[in-house]
C-alpha cells in the first residue's frame, strides 16, 4: 500500500545538508500494524511525515527515490491533488495532543470539520459548516453532525460524548485529548494512520489504553497503521510488524515475534539488552555505547559501525543493505555476506 | 550539562555583541540604509555642536541672522538655498543645521538615562524579587496609564520649556518601560543555579546584576532602545511643536513646522521640509533597529 | 467564577490607577511656581482682589494643603473641576462636556480605519510573507508611524485642499451651511441623526475624514507590524500543522485557524492604540482646526490655563484606563482558559 523505493530525505540546515532518510526501502501493506523503531535523530519521524506529505516545504528536499501510495508517487502530486490525499488517504496524529488541537475551537468544532471535509471531499459541492466564525461564539452543531461526532468519540470510547463536545482542549486530560485526536483522524476513514509518537506524552496506563484503541481500530475498522515510536516495548504490545531504522536507514524489518525472539542487526539486539527486565538479578542496564552519527557526513561505512560489538574491517569501507536474512526478514549488516 | 559549570558564556558580553552585529549586518540592505541615515544625522549634530561650542559658523548662511544680513524672504528652494528661505529670510537649511544637535541628540540622552536608571532598578527589583518588586510593578503601572506627552506638557506647563525641562519630562516617563524589562529578564535569571551559587559564596546584587543580567538582555535592550530613540526625537518633535522646546529664534525642527503652518497654502515647503527631516531621522532608527532585531534573533 | 474574580481585581487596579493620577495632578497643580492664585486665574483676573478673595475662598486655596486635597477630590468626584481661563471663565467641566465628544468622533473614526486597515494589510503581509507585496507595506507602515502626526495632517492639507480641492477643512462643520440640533447624547452627530438632521450628519461626517484619517495613518503601523508577526508565530504552530494534515486547503487554514488566532493578540495592544490616537488628537485638532478636547488641552498649554490642563490630561489618562480595562475583559472572553478557569 505505501511503498518507499531508495527514498533520500535532506534538510537544509545552518550547518549544512543533514540527510535526515538515506536510501529507504520499505513496504507496508493493507491492515498492517508496522512500527517504526528507532531513537531519536533516526528519521522515523521525517518518513511518518513524508507519508503525508507533510514534509516542511522550505527546508525539506526530496534527494532521490520515489514514496508512493497504492501506485501513485506522492512527490508528483499537484497541491490540490496532496490536500485531497492528506486526511482522507492517510491521517496522521502527533506526539503533544495539547498543542496540535487548536486551542481557542471546542473539541466538537474540530472534529465536525473533518466530518465535513470528508462529506466535501466525496461531493465537492457541500457547503462548509461545522465552526463559528468567532472561536468562543456560544453556538450548536447542527444536530445531524453533531451525532456524527458523537459516534466517532464513542468509537475512541470516550466517555459521555456530549459533554465533551462542548470542552476546549485544556479542558481535557492528556490521554481524552489523544482520543479526540484519533478521533479527528478517524472522521475522514482513512486507510493508513501514521501515528507519531502518541503515547511518548503520556503516563505508563493511559498510555496502554491509547495503544489497546490502537489495535482496536486497525481490527474493527481494517486501518492500516504505521506507528512511529522510540520505545520497543510499545511496539511489541501491538504491531505485527517492527521496522528499526538507524541514522535514517532501514535496518531491520521483521515481524514482531521474529524481531523479539530472532534479532539479526547488532542495533536490534542491542536495543533489546536495553530493556529494562524489572528482576532483581544484579545484571544492571546495558546501553549501547557511544552516540549517533553526524547526519552531516557523507556515508561510506556503516553508521553504526562505531557502536558495533561485532565491528568488521568491511564495515569502515561500504554500506551494507538491507537483504533477506529469513522468512520475510531482512537486515542490513554485513554478518550475513556482502 | 553540569549546572555548577556557571555561566553561559556570553561571548565578552555587550562590546561583541555589538561589534558581531555591526558586521552582520552589513549584509542586510535595509539595515544599511538605516545605518546611514542614523550616522549621517550623527556626524552632522556633533559638527553643529562642535561648531557652536567654539562659536564658528558651518552653516552656509547665519541660522538667526540680523536683518541687515538676511536675504529675501519666502524664496522657493534653489541652489544657493536648497531649502529655501522663511518669512524673514532666514535659510531653512542653515535653520534645521543649527537645530540638528538639540532635536536628534536628544534621543540619546533620554534613552541613555532611561536604560540606566530603569536597567538598574528593574534588575534588582527581579534579583531581590518580593515587596520591591510587587511595588517596582504597581508603579510602573500607574506610568504606563500615563501618556507621555501629555506629562511632558504639565511638566512644560509647570516648570516652562526648554530642553532641559523637557528631557527631564521625558526621561521621568520613559525609564518604566526599561525597568519592566529589567526586571523580566533577570527574574528568568535569578532563578537559575548559578546565581544561587553566586549569592551563597556572597556575592552581592549588584555585582550579580553586573555580571550576569545585563550581558544576557543586551540584545533585546540594544533593539528596543535604538528604536526608542527614534520615537523620544518624535515625541520632543511634538513637544516644541506645541511651543515647548527651545525660545525663538532657537530653531527646532518641530517648532519650525508650527511656525510656518501659516504658509501652508503659498509656501508649503517651508512646513514640509522640517517635517521631512524628522521623519527620515526616525525611519533610519526604525530601520535600524529592526535591522539588530532579525541580526540577533531578538523577539 | 474565577472570571468574575479576575475582571473585579482589574477593576478595582483601574479605580486605583485613576485614583492616583487624580492625586498625581493635585501634586502638580501645587508645584507651580508663584501665587498659586495667579497661576489659576490668569494674570489679569488675579488682579482684581474681590474676585481673588472669592476664588480662594471658593477654593480654599488659602488652607493648608491637606484640607485642600480633601475639597479637591470631593469636587473632582462631584464633576467640578474648575475654571478656565483661557476659556473666558467658563467651568472647565462644560468645556470637556463640549469638546469631549467631538474628539471621541475623530478618534473612534480613527480606530476604526486603524483596525481595518492594520489588520487587513498585516494578514497580506504575513500572506505573502518576502515577496514585494511585503516590503511595500512594510514601508508604508513604517513611514506612517515614524512621521509626526503633524507632518501627515500638513501633507494630506496640502495635497487635500490644493490639489484635490475635494474635502472641506477647518471646523467641525460648516456653520454656513447646516446647522447642528439641540442636544441629546452630546454626540453631535449622533443626536443630529436620531433627528432626522441628515444635512448636518454629511456635513458634519466629512469634516471628519481627514483628521481621522490622518490620525489612523500615523497609527495602524502597530497593529500592522503586530498582526504580521502574530500571524507568522501562528503558522508555524503544531495545530496548523494539524489542520494541514486533515487536508484543508492553505486559504482556509489561514483564515480560518491562523487569523482569529492571531487576532485575539491584537487585543492587548488596543491600549497602545488609543494612547497614540489621543496624543496624536492634540496635533490633528489644531491642525485642522477641529474644535475638540486635543485643541483644548493645546489652547490652555499656551495660555497657561492650569486648570484646563490638568484636566485634559486627567480625561485622557482615564480613557486610556477605561480602554485597558476593556482590552481586559475582551481577552478574558476570548481566552477559554481565562474565561472557564
Amino acid at each position: 500500500m505505501l511503498e518507499l523505493k531508495g527514498f533520500s530525505v535532506r534538510y537544509r540546515t545552518a550547518r549544512g545538508e543533514v540527510r535526515a532518510l538515506e536510501s529507504v526501502d520499505l513496504k507496508i501493506n493493507e491492515k498492517e500494524f508496522v512500527a517504526l523503531v528507532g531513537e531519536s535523530g533516526c528519521g522515523k519521524t521525517t518518513l511518518g511525515l513524508a507519508s503525508i506529505g507533510l514534509l516542511p516545504p522550505r527546508s525539506a528536499r526530496i534527494a532521490s527515490g520515489a514514496i508512493s501510495y497504492k501506485g501513485v508517487d506522492l512527490a508528483k502530486l499537484s497541491p490540490n491533488q496532496m490536500k485531497n490525499y492528506r486526511g482522507s488517504e492517510v491521517a496522521m496524529i502527533f506526539q503533544e495532543p495539547l498543542t496540535s488541537l487548536n486551542p481557542l475551537r471546542r473539541i466538537g468544532e474540530q472534529i465536525a470539520e473533518a466530518i465535513v471535509l470528508r462529506i466535501q471531499k466525496r461531493d465537492p459541492s457541500t457547503p462548509t459548516r461545522g465552526a463559528p466564525r468567532v472561536p468562543g461564539m456560544r453556538w450548536k452543531l447542527p444536530p445531524d453532525l453533531k451525532k456524527e461526532v458523537e459516534t466517532m468519540l464513542t468509537l475512541v470510547r470516550i466517555p459521555d460524548p456530549a459533554h465533551i463536545i462542548d470542552r476546549y482542549p485544556f479542558e481535557l486530560s492528556g490521554g481524552m485529548r489523544q482520543r479526540a485526536m484519533i478521533a479527528m483522524a478517524l472522521s475522514q476513514q482513512p486507510e493508513l494512520l501514521v501515528a507519531d509518537e502518541p503515547t511518548t506524552a503520556l503516563d505508563v496506563t493511559t498510555q496502554a489504553q491509547v495503544l489497546r484503541l490502537m489495535k482496536e481500530i486497525k481490527d474493527k475498522l481494517g486501518t492500516t497503521i504505521m506507528l512511529v515510536t522510540h520505545d520497543l516495548a510499545v511496539a511489541s504490545q501491538v504491531a505485527d510488524r517492527v521496522v528499526v531504522m538507524y541514522a535514517g536507514q532501514v535496518v531491520e524489518d521483521a515481524d514482531v515475534r521474529e524481531i523479539f525472539s530472532n534479532p539479526k542487526h547488532p542495533y536490534t539486539q542491542g536495543l533489546l539488552a536495553c530493556i529494562p527486565t524489572g528482576t532483581r538479578d544484579g545484571k544492571g542496564l546495558t546501553p549501547i555505547k557511544g552516540t549517533i552519527p553526524d547526519l552531516t557526513l557523507k556515508r561510506e561505512l556503516c553508521q553504526f559501525q562505531p557502536r558495533c560489538p561485532y565491528a568488521m574491517e568491511i564495515c569502515s569501507r561500504k554500506e551494507p543493505k538491507l537483504k533477506e536474512v529469513g522468512k520475510d526478514h531482512r537486515a542490513a549488516c554485513f554478518l550475513y555476506g556482502e | 550539562m553540569d549546572s555548577a559549570q556557571g555561566p553561559p558564556q556570553t561571548q565578552g558580553g555587550f562590546a561583541a555583541a555589538l561589534t558581531g552585529t555591526v558586521r552582520t549586518m552589513t549584509r542586510n540592505k535595509e539595515s544599511i540604509l538605516g545605518l546611514s541615515i542614523v550616522l549621517l544625522f550623527l556626524i552632522t549634530a556633533i559638527v553643529m555642536e562642535a561648531a557652536a561650542l567654539l562659536n564658528v559658523q558651518i552653516t552656509p548662511y547665519p541660522a538667526n541672522p540680523l536683518p541687515n544680513q538676511a536675504s529675501a524672504i519666502l524664496l522657493p528652494p534653489s541652489l544657493s538655498h536648497p531649502f529655501g528661505t522663511d518669512n524673514l529670510g532666514r535659510d531653512v537649511l542653515s535653520r534645521i543645521l543649527v537645530a540638528t544637535p538639540y532635536d536628534f541628540m536628544i534621543g540619546f540622552v533620554v534613552v541613555g538615562t532611561a536604560v540606566l536608571i530603569g536597567g538598574v532598578l528593574g534588575g534588582l527589583a527581579g534579583l531581590r524579587g518580593g515587596l520591591i518588586d510587587e511595588f517596582l510593578m504597581r508603579f510602573t503601572d500607574i506610568f504606563f496609564a500615563l501618556p507621555v506627552l501629555l506629562i511632558a506638557m504639565v511638566v512644560g506647563a509647570i516648570l516652562g520649556g526648554g530642553i532641559t525641562n523637557m528631557s527631564i519630562a521625558l526621561m521621568i516617563t520613559w525609564w518604566p518601560s526599561y525597568a519592566r524589562l529589567a526586571r523580566g529578564e533577570s527574574l528568568k535569571v535569578a532563578h537559575q543555579n548559578y546565581i544561587e551559587a553566586a549569592r551563597l559564596s556572597g556575592q552581592r546584587p549588584h555585582r550579580i546584576l553586573f555580571r550576569h543580567v545585563i550581558p544576557n538582555i543586551s540584545g533585546t535592550l540594544l533593539v528596543y532602545a535604538t528604536l526608542d530613540i527614534g520615537t523620544v526625537i518624535l515625541v520632543y518633535s511634538g513637544l516644541t511643536f506645541l511651543g515647548l522646546g527651545n525660545r525663538p529664534p532657537a530653531p527646532d525642527w518641530g517648532q519650525m513646522v508650527a511656525a510656518y503652518n501659516g504658509w501652508l497654502l503659498t509656501d508649503p515647503w517651508l512646513a514640509i521640509i522640517p517635517g521631512l527631516v524628522i521623519s527620515v531621522g526616525v525611519i533610519g532608527f526604525s530601520l535600524l533597529g529592526d535591522g539588530i532585531k532579525d541580526t540577533l534573533g531578538v523577539k | 467564577m474565577n472570571l468574575l474574580r479576575f475582571l473585579l481585581r482589574r477593576l478595582a487596579f483601574a479605580v486605583f490607577v485613576l485614583f492616583c493620577v487624580l492625586t498625581l495632578t493635585f501634586v502638580l497643580s501645587h508645584l507651580i511656581p508663584g501665587d498659586v492664585i495667579q497661576a489659576w486665574l490668569g494674570k489679569e483676573a488675579a488682579q482684581y482682589p474681590v474676585v481673588a478673595k472669592l476664588y480662594a475662598a471658593k477654593y480654599h486655596l488659602n488652607d493648608p494643603v491637606y484640607v485642600q486635597y480633601v475639597y479637591y477630590l470631593a469636587g473632582m468626584l462631584q464633576g467640578n473641576l474648575g475654571i478656565s481661563p483661557s476659556r473666558g471663565f467658563v467651568p472647565v467641566s462644560s468645556v470637556i462636556a463640549q469638546t469631549l465628544p467631538l474628539t471621541l468622533q475623530i478618534v473612534f473614526l480613527a480606530f476604526v480605519i486603524c483596525v481595518f486597515l492594520g489588520l487587513g494589510l498585516g494578514i497580506l503581509a504575513a500572506r505573502y510573507r518576502g515577496t514585494p507585496v511585503d516590503s511595500l507595506i512594510r514601508i508604508f507602515y513604517l513611514a506612517g508611524y515614524s512621521s509626526p502626526p503633524y507632518f501627515i495632517g500638513i501633507v494630506i492639507l496640502v495635497v487635500a485642499s490644493l490639489y484635490l480641492r475635494i474635502l472641506p477643512t477647518g471646523g467641525a462643520y460648516d456653520p454656513l451651511a447646516v446647522s447642528p440640533s439641540p442636544s441629546i447624547t452630546g454626540f453631535p452627530i449622533f443626536d443630529a441623526l436620531l433627528q432626522g438632521n441628515f444635512s448636518f450628519v454629511e456635513n458634519a461626517s466629512l469634516h471628519l475624514v481627514l483628521p481621522a484619517l490622518t490620525l489612523a495613518l500615523v497609527t495602524f503601523g502597530v497593529i500592522t507590524r503586530v498582526a504580521r508577526s502574530s500571524l507568522l508565530d501562528v503558522m508555524q504552530t503544531d495545530y496548523i500543522r494539524t489542520a494541514r494534515a486533515k487536508g484543508l486547503d492553505e486559504g482556509t487554514i489561514f483564515y480560518k485557524h491562523a487569523v482569529p488566532n492571531a487576532a485575539i493578540s491584537l487585543i492587548t495592544i488596543s491600549s497602545l492604540v488609543m494612547t497614540f490616537l489621543l496624543t496624536g488628537s492634540v496635533f490633528v485638532e489644531y491642525l485642522f482646526s477641529y474644535p475638540g478636547m486635543g485643541r483644548y488641552a493645546f489652547t490652555a498649554l499656551q495660555g497657561s490655563d492650569y486648570p484646563g490642563i490638568m484636566a485634559t490630561v486627567f480625561v485622557f489618562a482615564a480613557i486610556i484606563i477605561i480602554t485597558n480595562l476593556v482590552a481586559d475583559i475582551l481577552y478574558a472572553y476570548a481566552d477559554p482558559e481565562i474565561r472557564l478557569g
